[in-house]
């Protein structure tokens, strides 16, 4: 098919379809820009694109390399890597109801899911290609690539997990274990003071200690976008949304599994002068931190992408 | 439009002024003390010469000068004086360059014109009060209301020409049950009503739909317990789902549809802690207006329309200003909403069009005050009710031999009457503390305020915060320079706030990441805390040492099952605890007074009653502990009395007052606080031609 056809399809005539339903639990409402409409058109040719590896320099990488579907849109490694095995200094995170987030990257530089996917596809380190190649490998303007990558992004959501049907009303879709999880995860523990709503993260900063090591900060996270002191070593929160699926963990993926999260903010993150007041030592029993875990995993749901 | 001062700010302009004893206050400190009579300590005489003074000072840039007179105008407004008029033209004719605040004035002075407080033809008159008056949903024809009968707890059907209201008969008094009915909301054909109900028995509430005729059989359409809350708010216009806002059991709010049929809900939007105040179905069905809170730990509120389905959304009153409670006209043109935004709140409105805001918010009618709007019928008419209270705090001089009160109870302050409560006074008996709601909000955070007065002077010290205080009352710590304030978070649970009374800055003691209605003592030590604890999934409770400094917990008193306690008090010397149990007998209570020592050991029971006792706060001793006073609720009047702690004859006090609550003795047993006085009865209360008024306005 040719590009031209791709645009007339992608930008034509505005259609009236909706994106169906959501998967339980998540919110019917989607947020998203006036002048890019979701149309099921844009989000298949976004769909393409995510998958086409031309969109690297090599074209040996796409999106999908590090937001591999089969590792709920994220990459399994500590951080991501690049065209030749470069590799930057972030953990590729699970990209899932982005369509709901009002920033984006770990440190929130990007206001727009249209600004956000443009930046690994031109970063040197990740896909290294300028704007002009795009557009002549794609036939499409960037500005339509950006509108059709972020549209596909809004669809790439998870939800209908057994913590939705629990809390939908289905008692019996946790176990006790999992049951005393989500008590921890409310109470004692206070996971909910940065993992709220129907995507379990507030979409703020918060320093919990992760970036300082030998009394500095490795990673000014927040800091570098706002040059507010208050946001030094803080990170965006991420969904815990099939959570158990997206190891390792942490913007810098320095924890390996759910248990060692666990044991960080059981201990009270890592004291540093800007850490959160909210990150405190909780002291959670060998038992509760395995039902904490539980509840964790009681998350994985269903991930779907594309226009269903 | 004109941004709304923070107290903070004002704070740090006051605390300066003491700071430059011998130089002239600079203006902003000028202004910042005058708006602080205005608004703080609510003496507006003290204000209108601040503002005199700081128009009379040399050098004043023009910016200060035109709020000074605004705000004399406003003032003058208050007291309803003719003088504001005056006031008013001064800003129009001398300050044409401050636009904004010129702006307001001219809509000052077109509320004052037409010789009454409403402007363009607006009238108001009252429709009914008393006890069975309350909020409710009005139909469009205007010719019924369904509201919540809080005699009882069952929902009820105003006819609002006959005046005459039917109940549905849900219930027929509270010794039924404690179960009651909140938000009822008629379907569109009139022959249903949807309504949240709480349910005394599974401690939670729950959706329902019910035939709007008595003796009718309710439905459970939703009982979960995820959802801790809901508001009906309206229903879709085939009359197959119901609008609704649902809070969950993190405190996190939705808007969303539920189901007349199968009760499934269908969730449209996520608010986190961003509470609704008012959410409204527009009359063609098509778009959902709901106010949400600027930031969850602010009290101030902005307006958003949502599509009906989902598929958009817009902001339609943003920005500094509080813009709460909003109601769409009967043809969906506009939506009418309360805002401070020219410094009392008024009623303003904005047009509507395909969901976003069309043009700027016009004004309506000034100082409306903090009512609670109902919404309009067809024909234009704006229904609200207005709620008043003489609820204040007083103190009684008391014989500290003979525990008897000397005397009559008086006022303690004179400042927001009516708006005061739960007063502690220091160790040296020098000042007392007390809850003020002094913010815009009823409820939530930042509704109420820590004022500390002098004893003495009457000087008041008002320490605003956005803490969500809970019904506790401020406690001092034992050096007498500090308070602890014990505060909701955004999730229901409880913190503990130090409030140094020296800077003003609250400091954050502990975390305790549980929910309970924080009863409790504090210790010699000033870090020990007891405290009623109650876990809510094991449904267990009892007294707990808490130290507050390591969050270490020591459960030293485990009462019987079906025995609570509901009030707590420690000794002066540290060695007993009285408490108040709540025994459940079958359906009856009986109330106990009791001491316990530390380590829960040598329970004591001192009084034994089947009458009501006040609970929280509801305890105090004698400096010398050998006295435990408590409250026996009585009509009219709930009488003060006290039980040797040793045990022995109870005697009367001799202080009555009309529902008496939340005693504090004063350390050397002279002086007794408490609260006293109740809501008065709510008025229902119609606006006439508001409709021409909203033309004229565009």
């Amino acid at each position: 098919m040719t590009a031209v056809l791709w645009l007339a399809l992608a930008f034509g005539a505005r259609l009236e379809a909706r994106l169906p339903e959501p998967p339980l639990g998540l919110d019917l409402y989607m947020p998203a820009p006036e002048d890019n409409p979701l149309t099921p058109q844009k989000v298949a040719l976004g769909r393409r694109l995510f998958f086409d590896k031309k969109l690297s320099r090599d074209r040996t990488l796409a999106c999908a390399g590090c937001h591999d579907p089969a590792r709920a849109f994220s990459d399994g490694r500590a951080v991501a890597r690049g065209i030749g095995g470069a590799e930057g200094k972030r953990n590729s995170p699970a990209i899932l109801n982005r369509g709901y987030g009002s920033s984006f990257f770990w440190d929130g530089r990007a206001p727009a899911l249209e600004r956000q996917v443009m930046q690994p596809i031109l970063d040197p380190k990740e896909l290294r290609l300028s704007v002009v190649e795009l557009e002549r490998r794609t036939g499409l303007k960037a500005a339509d690539v950006a509108r059709a990558l972020a549209s596909y992004v809004r669809t790439i959501r998870s939800g209908g997990s057994r913590v939705d049907r629990f809390f939908a009303g289905r008692r019996d879709a946790l176990n006790a274990a999992e049951r005393a999880g989500l008590a921890l995860f409310r109470g004692k523990a206070n996971c909910v003071a940065c993992h709220v709503g129907p995507n379990f993260t507030d979409e703020r900063f918060h320093n919990t200690g992760v970036a300082w090591r030998d009394s500095r900060l490795a990673d000014e996270g927040r800091f570098a976008v706002t040059g507010k002191s208050e946001d030094r070593g803080a990170f965006k929160t991420p969904t815990l949304r099939e959570v158990a699926r997206t190891a390792p963990y942490m913007h810098d993926g320095s924890l390996a599994s759910l248990d060692k999260v666990v044991d960080f903010y059981s201990e009270g993150g890592r004291p540093n002068p800007h850490l959160d007041p909210e990150i405190r030592p909780l002291r959670l029993s060998g038992e509760e931190k395995a039902a904490l875990v539980a509840f964790l995993k009681a998350l994985n749901g269903r991930v779907r992408d594309g226009w269903r | 439009m004109r941004k709304t001062h923070g107290w903070g700010l004002l704070m740090a302009v006051l605390l300066a002024v003491p700071a430059l004893p011998q130089a002239a206050p600079a203006p902003e400190a000028m202004l910042g003390a005058a708006l602080h009579q205005e608004r703080v300590t609510g003496n507006l005489q003290e204000a209108i010469e601040g503002y005199r003074k700081l128009l009379a000072t040399k050098g004043v840039p023009r910016s200060l000068a035109a709020q000074a007179q605004y705000h004399i105008g406003i003032c003058h407004e208050k007291l309803g004086n003719q003088e504001a008029r005056k006031a008013f033209e001064n800003v129009v004719r001398n300050f044409p360059d401050q636009k904004d605040l010129a702006t307001q004035a001219r809509q000052r002075l077109a509320a004052l014109d037409g010789g009454t407080k409403h402007t363009g033809g607006l009238t108001a008159r009252q429709v009914a009060t008393g006890p069975d008056v309350d909020i409710g949903s009005i139909t469009l024809d205007g010719r019924l209301m369904a509201m919540t009968h809080w005699e009882t707890g069952d929902v009820a059907i105003r006819d609002m020409a006959a005046g005459q209201i039917k109940r549905l008969n849900l219930k027929t008094s509270w010794n039924d049950s404690g179960d009651f009915a909140e938000w009822p909301v008629f379907s569109p054909d009139q022959r249903q009503i949807a309504y949240a109900w709480y349910s005394n028995k599974d401690g939670n509430y729950q959706v329902r739909l019910v035939a709007a005729e008595t003796g009718a059989k309710p439905r459970t359409l939703v009982s979960n317990p995820e959802l801790e809350y809901f508001q009906t708010a309206g229903w879709s216009r085939d009359g197959k789902s119901i609008l609704a806002g649902i809070w969950r059991k993190d405190r996190t709010a939705q808007l969303a549809w539920i189901s007349a049929g199968d009760g499934s809900v269908k969730v449209l939007k996520s608010l986190e802690w961003r509470s609704p105040q008012r959410i409204v179905l527009s009359p063609d069905g098509r778009h959902i207006a709901y106010d949400v809170l600027q930031k969850q730990d602010g009290p101030d509120r902005d307006i958003y329309v949502l599509a009906a389905d989902g598929s958009s959304e817009s902001a339609l009153v943003e920005g500094p200003a509080h813009d709460a409670a909003p109601f769409w006209t009967p043809d969906g043109s506009r939506v009418v909403f309360l805002s401070n935004r020219s410094d009392p709140m008024d009623l303003w409105s904005i047009a509507v069009r395909e969901g976003k805001p069309h043009g700027a918010p016009q004004f309506v009618m000034a100082d409306i005050g903090n009512v609670e709007p109902i919404g309009f019928s067809r024909s234009g008419s704006f229904h609200y009710v207005q709620n008043r209270s003489d609820e204040d705090i007083f103190a009684v001089d008391m014989d500290p031999v003979t525990g008897k009160g000397r005397g009559p109870a008086v006022r303690i302050t004179q400042t927001f009457v009516g708006q005061n409560q739960r007063a502690a006074w220091s160790p040296d008996r020098k000042w007392i503390a007390y809850h003020s709601r002094r913010g815009h909000s009823r409820y939530g955070p930042g509704a109420m305020s820590l004022v500390v007065r002098s004893v003495e002077t009457g000087e008041e010290k008002v320490f605003p915060s956005n803490l969500q205080v809970v019904r506790s009352r401020p406690v001092w710590f034992h050096r007498g320079s500090a308070i602890l304030e014990p505060a909701g978070d955004p999730q229901g649970n409880i913190s503990f706030h130090k409030v140094d009374l020296g800077t003003g800055k609250f400091e954050l003691l502990r975390a305790t990441g549980a929910r309970f209605r924080p009863v409790f003592s504090l210790a010699s030590d000033d870090k020990t805390i007891y405290v009623w604890m109650r876990n809510e999934e094991t449904k267990t409770g009892g007294v707990v040492r808490f130290d507050l400094s390591t969050g270490e917990q020591t459960r030293i008193y485990t009462p019987p099952d079906r025995v609570f306690v509901t009030g707590l008090s420690l000794s002066p010397d540290g060695r007993t605890l009285a408490i108040m149990l709540s025994v459940l007998e079958g359906e009856k209570r009986r109330q106990q007074v009791a001491v316990v020592g530390m380590d829960g050991s040598g329970f004591r029971r001192l009084v034994e009653s089947v009458e009501a006792l006040v609970p929280v706060l509801g305890l105090a001793w004698s400096p010398d502990s050998r006295y435990v006073y408590f409250v026996r609720v009585k009509k009219p009047e709930s009488e003060v009395w006290r039980a040797p702690a040793a045990g022995g004859a109870v005697e009367n006090t001799g202080v009555a007052a009309k529902v008496l609550k939340h005693i504090h003795l004063s350390a050397d047993g002279t002086r007794l606080a408490f609260t006293a006085g109740a809501r008065a009865n709510p008025e229902l209360w119609v606006l006439e031609n508001v409709l021409p008024a909203l033309k004229a306005s565009r």
